[in-house]
């Protein structure tokens, strides 16, 4: 059977008026300017990609091009892209956007992204790919004739149904597409529903071993792959969760989904060398945090007292100056009494140790001040980076830290999605209670694009609750020399977070809160 | 780069410097108008009767490893700035008219020809597309696919030189138009359409999937058509053709 043929006789009608018309003098170089151009641009192929051609500026890695090249080959612009973090899955989606966009298959396209993932994907599309994305807000307009990008939870409110239902997305883009593993979801259900031509769904969580979760997520872009939901069930699954069958299972997962691996695309992996740097403080500083205990706010744990302590003394007097006639206490004539940072002085050492670019994390805005301060009296440029800073000054931050600066000291809040390759050491000026927010600090420098070995160094005074907190939750579970595949699935695992963050804001004593972790550490082993 | 010189001297404007890898350009009224996306300024320029000044800009062809000033940019092949030159050539010059010139004394006779670049796009679960060149002798019928080549060494000029006269065309240049339609459409048809077939095969084969999901499951009728809508879209072979540019171009005859 042949395919149907379609003529646009858009030109045939103007012909009569053209006719009439001179023509210009530049016409006939133009004319054939148009068609050399046309004929070098056009997809003479059905296979192989465009897109990297037209994106000269960006060196993409093989297993990128790979993936693209495979959804739109073999998975005709339906695929669940499931690579572990750090490999660029983003720019797999992008690329593939582009491709479709470059061939003219794609134009009216939409991007659903956790609300806080919104901007950065229109930064990305825009300086990595040239793609203009509308960043629906307030007031979204979803007949929006080009790319768009808005949060899920925006979309789905039920007074857009009618918009949605009466709209065809050409591509549909969804990014931390676990959140749809569980049909009798709003998510699931809203995604389920749109009228689209491409689906792309983007996941970091492995979910290639809980069979329910796949079976919903590849039904949302191919159902019937699996079969029905009963010949599922029957045929694959084992139990609660497991799966049987598992070659027959992931021969066809294969024809949907792409899962590359650190192991499987790096020769040689970036490694990560992490040392701990165990500091003796000074006469005084040691003095004034065995006072500690005695001056605690009624409202404030010696815990947290502590810990802000260990990262400089600004970080406690900002805790302890909010009460009343404080200047008259002891404890204020013993932080008086300190006139050196031993930590700042440690990280001042390896700074001028190395000749390179270095990211300093603090939890504590008046360490930040203070670190800040302290670099520029010691001639070393040092630039501040926080949440609070507006979007122009955290970029112009950034430039300034790839440009003449040597030191960014950056607090937790402004970090998140920060992309530092073109540096590779961080000090921890302090520690975060919580591992997995250690991990997205050092997730900032190591990462995809990083091309040398990354250096971490963690700062602790002697015999505080820091050097505690190193032994035992860090050391303990060992979680920098896991695997980020294990990783994964332990960051996915919400009810540790919450466990940590309980175990700390509710421990009144240091030994309490350790006793807790240790419960914890047996638990994940 | 060659690209951008000969768009803009196309375009009537005057380079003012050129490297390596940069060309600054100083644009005309028309240009600026039409490329630089500063509706304010002429409107406000017109409301005033004053003449408007248009911009000078320089194009980097390669990255040049600093940050771009004003009136600077980065132009890479595909970029937006790419398309929006292109486009605009190709509204700009959609058709001409055009007329050979001959150094030869004497009076010279210029045959009409209908020439156009149809643009083919062959679209089922992939997509390509070709441009297919086709010229038609508007007094004899006669077609030709190398008038291209034809054309190349000839001077084109878009008014008619003294001593040149032409024959008007006996097929009017919209019935020459049809005929060239009709001698695509005759060499489409026997070209071999495998990507279609292996389409067509890819969708039913999909169908076939989405029917065992769906089965005997009456109550998501309206899921089961959208899904279905959607592999249908996805595989559906179709070749869109369309005219890329053409014009009527008188010539000598060839000797």
């Amino acid at each position: 059977m042949k395919p149907a043929i379609m003529y646009d006789d858009t030109w045939a009608n103007a012909l009569d008026q053209n006719l009439k018309t001179a023509s210009t003098p530049g016409g006939w170089a133009l004319f054939n300017l148009t068609a050399q151009m046309k004929q070098q641009i056009l997809p003479s192929r059905f296979d192989g990609l465009l897109a990297p051609g037209f994106l000269p500026h960006i060196q993409f890695l093989p297993h990128q091009l790979k993936t693209a090249q495979t959804v739109m080959e073999e998975m005709n612009g339906t695929a669940i892209l499931a690579d572990e973090v750090g490999l660029g899955k983003t720019i797999e989606a992008g690329l593939i956007l582009k491709e479709y966009m470059l061939r003219g298959l794609a134009s009216r396209i939409l991007i659903l992204a956790p609300a806080s993932l919104v901007s950065q994907w229109a930064k990305e599309l825009r300086e990595k790919f040239q793609i203009f994305a509308l960043v629906q807000r307030k007031n979204p307009d979803w007949t929006w004739n080009g790319v768009q990008i808005a949060s899920i939870d925006s979309a789905k409110q039920a007074k857009f149904a009618d918009v949605f239902s009466d709209t065809l997305f050409d591509m549909v883009i969804i990014d931390e597409a676990h959140r749809l593993k569980n049909p009798a979801t709003k998510n699931h259900q809203f995604v389920s529903r749109l009228n689209k031509t491409y689906c792309l769904l983007l996941t970091a969580t492995p979910v290639q071993n809980n069979a329910d979760e796949l079976f919903h997520l590849v039904s949302l872009l191919r159902p019937g792959l699996f079969g029905s939901n009963g010949f599922f069930q029957s045929q694959f699954k084992d139990g609660k969760r497991s799966v049987q069958n598992r070659d027959a299972f992931h021969a066809l997962l294969r024809q949907v989904m792409v899962r590359n691996t650190r192991t499987e695309v790096e020769h040689e992996p970036i490694k990560r060398f992490i040392q701990t740097i165990r500091i003796d403080p000074s006469k005084e500083e040691k003095v004034f945090y065995d006072s500690l205990s005695e001056y605690l706010p009624a409202s404030i744990t010696l815990l947290t007292l502590q810990r802000e302590a260990c990262s400089s003394k600004y970080a406690a007097l900002a805790t302890l100056q909010k009460q009343e006639g404080f200047d008259q206490t002891k404890i204020a004539e013993l932080a008086r009494a300190i006139d050196r940072n031993s930590k700042a002085e440690k990280a001042l050492e390896i700074i001028k140790g190395l000749d390179e670019k270095v990211l300093i994390f603090t939890q504590y805005r008046a360490t930040q001040q203070y670190l800040e301060l302290f670099f520029h009296s010691q001639q070393i440029p040092a630039v501040s980076f926080q949440g609070k800073f507006k979007k122009s000054k955290k970029d112009w931050m950034i430039e300034l830290f790839k440009g003449p600066a040597r030191v960014l000291i950056a607090t937790e809040a402004g970090s998140e999605g920060l992309n530092l390759q073109f540096c590779r050491h961080v000090i921890n000026f302090d520690l975060p209670w919580n591992p997995m927010k250690l991990e997205q600090r050092i997730g900032r420098v190591h990462r995809y694009g990083q091309t040398q070995n990354v250096y971490i160094y963690h700062l602790a005074y002697k015999q505080s609750v820091e050097d505690r907190m190193l032994s035992l939750l860090y050391e303990k579970i060992a979680l920098f020399q896991t695997a980020i595949g294990k990783l994964d699935s332990i960051l996915d695992e919400n009810w540790i977070e919450d466990h940590l963050h309980d175990t700390f804001h509710t421990s009144k004593s240091v030994r309490e809160w350790e006793i807790k972790m240790q419960n914890l550490a047996a638990a994940l082993e | 780069m060659s690209f951008i010189r000969s768009f803009f001297t196309a375009c009537e404007c005057s380079i003012l410097e050129e490297s390596e890898h940069s060309l600054t350009i100083q644009l005309t009224e028309e240009a600026d108008r039409a490329l630089m996306n500063r509706p304010f300024y002429w409107h406000y320029k017109d409301r005033l009767g004053q003449a408007g000044d248009p911009m000078a800009i320089t194009f980097f062809t390669k990255d040049p490893g600093r940050p771009l000033k004003h009136q600077e940019e980065y132009i890479t092949f595909g970029s937006p700035r790419f398309h929006q030159l292109l486009s605009y050539a190709q509204k700009k010059a959609s058709f001409v008219q055009l007329y050979e010139t001959q150094k030869t004394a004497g009076m010279i006779q210029l045959d009409p020809w209908l020439f156009v670049h149809f643009h083919l796009s062959y679209e089922a679960n992939g997509k390509k597309e070709k441009l297919v060149p086709l010229a038609l002798h508007l007094i004899n019928g006669a077609f030709s696919d190398r008038f291209l080549e034809m054309t190349g060494s000839l001077t084109l000029s878009h008014s008619i030189s003294p001593y040149h006269y032409v024959l008007s065309p006996l097929i009017t240049p919209a019935s020459g138009l049809t005929r060239l339609k009709q001698k695509l459409w005759r060499d489409l048809l026997e070209e071999e359409h495998v990507w279609a077939q292996t389409a067509r095969k890819k969708q039913k084969a999909e169908l076939e999937l989405l029917q065992s999901f769906f089965e005997q499951d009456e109550d998501n009728a309206e899921h089961f058509e959208r899904e279905k809508a959607a592999i249908m879209r996805r595989f559906e072979p179709v070749i869109r053709v369309s005219v890329l540019n053409g014009g009527l171009f008188y010539l000598a005859r060839e000797k």
